[in-house]
């Protein structure tokens, strides 16, 4: 993947730059990739839990769901 | 002849007055100059009437400065409309009716991030539209405010697919996101409200409606979600970012930032 970019936009004098991220920019640009890792991690981490318990129930999701109440 | 209507009547008529003339002196008991200057006295016709001299200018208006008391209203600007300040009239720009005023707008381009900066600060909520934002795989996307990528943004989410409807909480995170769209998400529309946005000692509430696909792409979905802006030193927004996940880029998209009274 290229250098990201990122748009710049003074709303005052409605200047519109395009150029590729500082190494600031960079630096917090990979905090936040590892951040989003993290975030995934948890999430995928939540959908096996609860698989797990649906497996346990023996009951589909959409079962779950009529118990607990979810509707559209 | 002692009096006007014996003039009046005498024949020959005097040639150089008529009868007629003479007849509108008939009873005429004491000077007429003297009752036309009492009539006329300054001093009576200044309690009486307005002097036209009041008017000085095009457009001037009279009106009561007090009992009694005529006053000229020079005409006001263009577009002014007639209000009342301290009891008497007064020209003055009509009251803002309100409505929201478009600040900035723009591409997402390619890519990864749009900073807004020197946000106004004369308005009193900010609404961001973002329209058909795409991006070349799965993502999601989200705002930062005033550049905080600290813990600061705590919101809940309602989600729904077509069957079920879904509520997340989200505390501590670095910014607001909502779920993803897909790949070909041009018709796909967001919006964020930021209340009293200028305010420097409390938090930012906002709310945002996004609609697109959930996190894996299995079903479309509607969300809605509020939440707050919990810097520890509360500040006015100045700044927003919008921000895709970190994997790709945007690659399609539009951006409009209002600022409303």
């Amino acid at each position: 993947m290229s250098t990201p970019t990122v748009i710049i936009h003074n709303a005052e004098t409605n200047e519109i730059i395009e150029r590729e991220m500082n190494s600031s920019e960079l630096a917090q640009f990979a905090i936040d990739a590892q951040r989003e890792e993290t975030r995934n991690q948890e999430i995928l981490a939540k959908e096996i839990a609860r698989q797990a318990v649906l497996d346990r129930l023996g009951i589909t999701i959409e079962e779950a769901q009529l118990i607990l109440g979810g509707s559209n | 002849m002692t009096k006007a209507r014996d003039l009046a009547s005498a024949t020959p008529v005097p040639s150089a007055v008529s009868a007629t003339e003479l007849g509108y002196v008939d009873g005429v008991t004491s000077s007429i100059q003297t009752q036309v200057d009492s009539k006329l006295a300054t001093t009576t016709a200044s309690s009486t009437y307005i002097p036209k001299t009041l008017t000085t200018t095009t457009g001037d208006v009279i009106y009561a400065s007090g009992a009694n008391t005529p006053a000229r209203l020079g005409i006001g600007s263009t577009g002014n409309v007639l209000t009342v300040s301290g009891g008497v009239p007064t020209w003055a720009a009509p009251a803002s009716g309100g409505g929201m005023t478009l600040i900035a707008s723009g591409s997402l381009g390619t890519s990864n991030s749009v900073d807004i900066n020197s946000i106004s600060q004369s308005y009193k909520d900010l609404k961001i539209y973002i329209k058909g934002a795409q991006a070349s795989a799965d993502f999601y996307y989200g705002i930062r405010l005033n550049a905080d990528t600290g813990a600061n943004y705590s919101f809940n989410l309602f989600t729904n697919n077509s069957t079920t409807a879904f509520i997340s909480t989200y505390q501590g995170q670095d910014y607001t996101y909502s779920s993803a769209h897909e790949l070909n998400g041009a018709q796909y529309f967001t919006v964020y409200d930021i209340y009293d946005y200028t305010n420097s000692t409390t938090r930012k509430s906002y709310r945002f409606q996004q609609d697109g696909l959930i996190y894996d792409s299995s079903f479309k979905t509607e969300s809605f979600g509020f939440g707050q802006w919990h810097p520890s030193t509360p500040a006015a927004v100045t700044s927003l970012t919008i921000r895709c996940n970190t994997s790709v880029n945007f690659s399609a998209g539009t951006y409009e930032v209002y600022g409303v009274k």
